[in-house]
């Protein structure tokens, strides 16, 4: 039972994840935070 | 609505814009901080976005940076524009002020660093510079938040104004010449959308951007010499100078009549007697290792490792609980390993070093804010000209310290296309802060007494390769003189401690969301490899894992350099995702926890093959994001594949040099 729980919550974070990193690739690759990229979480306009 | 900010480098453009719109982006006391234009909301107002331009000194197309903002005003039209002027240097920030006059485009001035004004006894008439100009001038102070609410409301009462009536500048032959050729050239200038008279000191100007979009015919341009030269004759210089000669003018009389009394500029004459010391000929580059020595010192082995020794401590007892309560409830033998060996040990060998990293940024901070980082750069400009660049290089180049991803698009504010390429191809050798757990994890198994001498030493490994890759560059491939180099050195200020805050916070969020993200896909995907054999079963001996193959069959060209062991060889394979893998791998395949890391690579290596370890991997080609960075910037996939081949070739050949050499003492 828990292994099933465990590898279904691994699963999870392993996907979420992923899709972050696509999505910071598609940005450029940078955390978004950085001086030149001039991408903002809160005002991602661009 | 659009309002945008507008403003010479380094007179506080991004510390308004983030007062105006409660962001956090990333300020440095030294100009080239903006490279591309950032929005965001006005604060309680989402119908108004506010855009910060980078810095420039003119609307004359020199530089990326000047293109960016003069399209920017042209092609998006926003609705008002506010323009920065740094106060304490009223006069030469007025050039741009009149630029913006002549497009006839509704502005209003900010003036900022008021508090700075008064401090050194200087009197302004804002009044008189706001009828004067014929626009509304507001006093702030944005680094204390003075002045910006009430700018905000000024600037959305002149969005309202659509256009602004030209300013007559000049009298005599530059005057003639321009309202001549603002009624020849008035139909090509609005079929452009010009405004005819600014139109017309452009073409005096000679600015080809502008001559080629009016689409003049020969009988144009052949009255257009005439008035130039008509002009140029009259003034006795050429026409470019006219048109300079023209503002400055203007603005010294200007200045005559609103500055009523000049103070003394107490801190430039501070700043002036610390940089007698900082900036000495001989003395400048001694002083600047011993700053960054003890920046590392303090960082490695001081207040940044005794933070991240707590931090281990606390990741170790959690995985002791985990570990403990996936026993107890009788997890399956590969599933605990999965998680404990892979997971916790992986994600928190990284995630030890953030506190390191944050002290670290915190420190890099002060050096940047104080205004120190500007003089390094002035004092590298002698240096980097020897390898064909010049110092406006530098602040890139600083920028690739932190992470080589901006460092590289940073180098779009390099003016000149030789140098900017040459620029994109040298920030990957900086040694990027993702390295540095790599650096602490084995410079504490090898050298744990002189931590922070081999990090410098790494430090200066770097440059003194990117310094010779430069100078075959300029021998090479990229010939030619570098750009001459002009820039500000802003006044020394105390850091404010917000900024230092939130600059080292940034970088310690980044690691942790790289840990949870890239490095922990990395450590699931490296545990399975390591788990399981060529026939897919699982294995607890990784010696006959498909990592193993892998590892073995690339060892061979890594054993010249005293690293053929297939975990090392894994670990740099993997450090092309995101350096930190390379420590987070590490812990996977020798199943430790990241205390115990570095002991059990002390015991397995050799202090010699730990070094070549460690310069190899500050030198081989960078992490995939940067590489298409370099791709982006550079134009083209083969020269992105071609420079990152040539920088791996490098690495190899130096830690090869450093094996042998080191063989024949150890």
């Amino acid at each position: 039972m828990w292994d099933i729980i465990i590898i279904a919550v691994l699963a999870l974070c392993a996907a979420a994840a992923v899709i972050k990193i696509v999505k910071d690739k598609k940005r450029g690759g940078c955390d978004g935070n950085c001086a030149a990229c001039g991408r903002n979480k809160k005002n991602n306009r661009r | 609505m659009n309002i945008a900010l507008v403003g010479n480098q380094n007179c506080g453009k991004t510390t308004l814009f983030n007062q105006l719109t409660g962001s956090k982006q990333h300020i440095g006391n030294f100009p080239g901080v903006t490279v591309e234009q950032k929005s965001g909301y006005l604060l309680g107002n989402k119908d108004v976005t506010v855009v910060d331009l980078p810095g420039i000194y003119s609307l004359t197309p020199y530089s990326i940076e000047e293109i960016v903002t003069r399209d920017y005003i042209f092609n998006r039209k926003p609705d008002c524009i506010i323009n920065i002027i740094d106060a304490t240097n009223l006069e030469r920030n007025l050039y741009l002020t009149i630029q913006l006059l002549e497009m006839e485009i509704p502005f209003v001035m900010a003036l900022n660093m008021m508090d700075e004004v008064r401090l050194n006894g200087t009197s302004i008439d804002v009044k008189k510079l706001s009828e004067e100009l014929g626009v509304p001038v507001v006093p702030i102070s944005a680094s204390k938040n003075e002045g910006v609410s009430e700018l905000a409301e000024v600037a959305l009462g002149r969005a309202k104004v659509k256009n602004s009536a030209y300013h007559d500048l000049c009298d005599g032959a530059v005057h003639k010449a321009v309202h001549s050729l603002a009624h020849l050239l008035e139909e090509n200038a609005e079929k452009c959308g010009f405004p005819p008279k600014y139109t017309a000191i452009k073409v005096i100007e000679n600015d080809k951007s502008i001559i080629d979009k009016l689409k003049l015919d020969e009988r144009q341009l052949d009255i257009i010499g005439h008035i130039v030269e008509d002009m140029e004759i009259a003034c006795d210089t050429d026409r470019e100078a006219a048109i300079v000669d023209m503002r400055y003018d203007y603005i010294e009389a200007l200045c005559a009549k609103v500055v009523l009394k000049k103070g003394q500029n107490v801190n430039q004459e501070k700043s002036m007697k610390l940089d007698r010391i900082l900036t000495h000929k001989i003395w400048a580059i001694p002083i600047f290792l011993c700053v960054m020595l003890a920046v590392f010192f303090m960082s490695f082995s001081l207040v940044g490792k005794w933070l991240s020794d707590l931090l281990t401590l606390g990741i170790d007892w959690l995985t002791g609980v985990v570990d403990g309560a996936l026993t107890s409830a009788g997890i399956s033998e590969w599933l605990h390993s999965l998680l404990i060996d892979g997971v916790f040990n992986g994600v928190g060998s990284v995630l030890s070093f953030v506190p390191t990293i944050m002290v670290l940024f915190f420190l890099l901070s002060i050096l940047e804010d104080s205004g120190y980082m500007a003089r390094v750069a002035f004092v590298m400009d002698k240096l980097l000209r020897k390898i064909g660049l010049s110092g406006k290089s530098f602040v890139p180049m600083l920028i690739g310290f932190g992470c080589s991803v901006p460092g590289i698009l940073a180098a779009r504010t390099v003016s000149s296309e030789r140098d900017r390429k040459m620029t994109v191809l040298l920030v990957p050798f900086m040694s990027c802060s993702a390295k540095l757990p790599i650096y602490s994890l084995i410079t504490m198994a090898f050298f744990p007494r002189y931590q922070a001498l081999v990090m410098l030493g790494v430090y200066v490994l770097s440059m003194v390769v990117g310094v010779l890759y430069g100078l075959l560059l300029k021998v090479t491939v990229f010939k030619g003189n570098p750009v001459p180099f002009v820039m500000e050195l802003p006044n020394y200020r105390w850091p404010s401690l917000k900024t230092l805050l939130r600059n080292s916070w940034e970088k310690g969020k980044s690691f942790i969301r790289k840990a949870f993200t890239v490095i922990f896909v990395a450590t699931l995907v490296i545990w399975f490899l390591q788990s399981v054999d060529t026939s897919f079963n699982f294995t607890s001996d990784s010696s006959v894992s498909i990592l193993a193959e892998i590892g073995r069959f690339l060892s061979p060209v890594f054993a010249p350099l005293g690293l053929g062991d297939w975990r090392l060889t894994t670990s740099i394979i993997t450090g092309l995702t995101a350096k930190e893998a390379v420590v987070s791998t590490l812990a996977v395949l020798f199943g430790v926890a990241s205390e115990s890391l570095s002991a059990v690579l002390s015991t397995a290596f050799s202090p010699l093959q730990g070094f070549c370890f460690l310069a190899f991997v500050v030198l081989y080609m960078p992490c995939v994001a940067a590489v298409a960075a370099v791709r982006k910037e550079l134009g083209s996939g083969w020269k992105a594949v071609l420079a990152m081949f040539s920088q791996t070739v490098v690495a190899y050949l130096v830690t090869l040099i450093i094996y042998n050499v080191g063989t024949l003492f150890v």
